[in-house]
């Protein structure tokens, strides 16, 4: 019998320990710019995010030179002039999804509130989120807008009309359960 | 003076021309193209990863923006995005190089398998928890 308790205690332990933090390296962030003279759109799939199931602490890295763009000048211009990426190559998300313990089986909707950092300025950011349980993990997605000027990125006066002021930015993050090393 | 006048103005019209194709040329070009040149750099994936968890700084003024040739172990590949990523073993267990396949050479990719040793060839962008590689093409 004692042995039959420590097997299930070991198990249960394991499997929560196990279920602790979820991660995933291929999260996906696209970004809109949306004008009368164009528009551009530039992807990322290899965005890091990692959830600790603990306390619903969420972080999310990414790299900015990763952004996939239609066309060679529009990538240029974004890594050169507006994000200076050799300068600021990163971008981090840090906070916590409210009431992630309390999603069911279904999609449901949440917040996530925390700091955006890009170019190494901090913004307090309030995102809703669709949270979909998935196999003991999560899928979340959904959109919000930056404004350009919050993170002091300036777009050359004749180019005004080519960039919008506020990007619509939309976020889709399959997580899996982390294996830490033994 | 009819002639010169003439002559300077088909010049004119020529250089406009090409000034404009020019441009047109440059804003049109798409990102995000097969490298054709030769790699800057030949590595394995666990030297890559040591170098970049080591000291990000330096291995980032060694690779960033260069081609790179890397040899290593099939991990992992995955299909999302409508984008095939290799990932090659690192020299642990949780960081790899991930390699992002260009969507016009994914022939070979598929029939791949874990364990097989491939040498990849793509542009190196930096390093998460990961040396993240986009463009990439399949070697061998």
């Amino acid at each position: 019998m004692n042995k039959i308790i420590t097997l299930l205690s070991v198990l249960t332990f394991g499997f929560c320990f196990g279920q602790d933090k979820i991660i995933t390296k291929q999260g996906q962030v696209t970004f809109f710019s949306y004008t009368s003279v164009e528009n551009i759109e530039a992807q990322n799939n290899q965005v890091f995010s990692i959830i600790d199931l603990n306390n619903n602490e969420i972080a999310i890295q990414m790299l900015m030179r990763a952004f996939i763009f239609k066309k060679a000048l529009m990538e240029e211009h974004f890594n050169e002039s507006y994000i200076e990426s050799d300068l600021y190559p990163k971008a981090r998300f840090k906070g916590e999804v409210l009431d992630l313990d309390l999603i069911t089986d279904t999609t449901e909707t949440r917040s996530i509130k925390g700091e955006l950092q890009i170019r190494e300025i901090k913004k307090e950011v309030a995102i809703k989120t669709q949270i979909t349980k998935v196999n003991g993990s999560y899928n979340l997605s959904g959109e919000f807008e930056v404004n350009i000027k919050d993170f002091e990125i300036k777009v050359p006066p004749l180019l005004k009309p080519n960039i919008a002021e506020n990007i619509k930015i939309s976020f889709n993050f399959e997580y899996q359960p982390y294996e830490e090393e033994q | 003076m009819k002639k010169r006048v003439k002559i300077l103005f088909i010049s004119v019209l020529i250089l406009l021309g090409s000034i404009g194709y020019l441009c047109f040329h440059l804003y049109t070009k798409p990102a995000s193209q097969i490298v054709t040149s030769g790699a800057d750099i030949h590595v394995t994936s666990e030297n890559m990863v040591s170098s970049f968890a080591l000291d990000e700084g330096e291995a980032n003024s060694i690779y960033l923006e260069r081609t790179v040739e890397v040899e290593g172990v099939v991990k992992e590949i995955t299909f999302k995005n409508e984008r095939y990523t290799i990932f090659l073993q690192g020299q642990n267990d949780f960081s790899s190089v991930i390699c992002d396949i260009h969507p016009s050479r994914v022939e070979g990719i598929k029939d791949l398998k874990q364990g097989e040793r491939v040498i990849l060839k793509g542009v190196c962008k930096g390093y998460l928890m990961d040396v993240i590689m986009l463009n990439c093409v399949l070697l061998n």
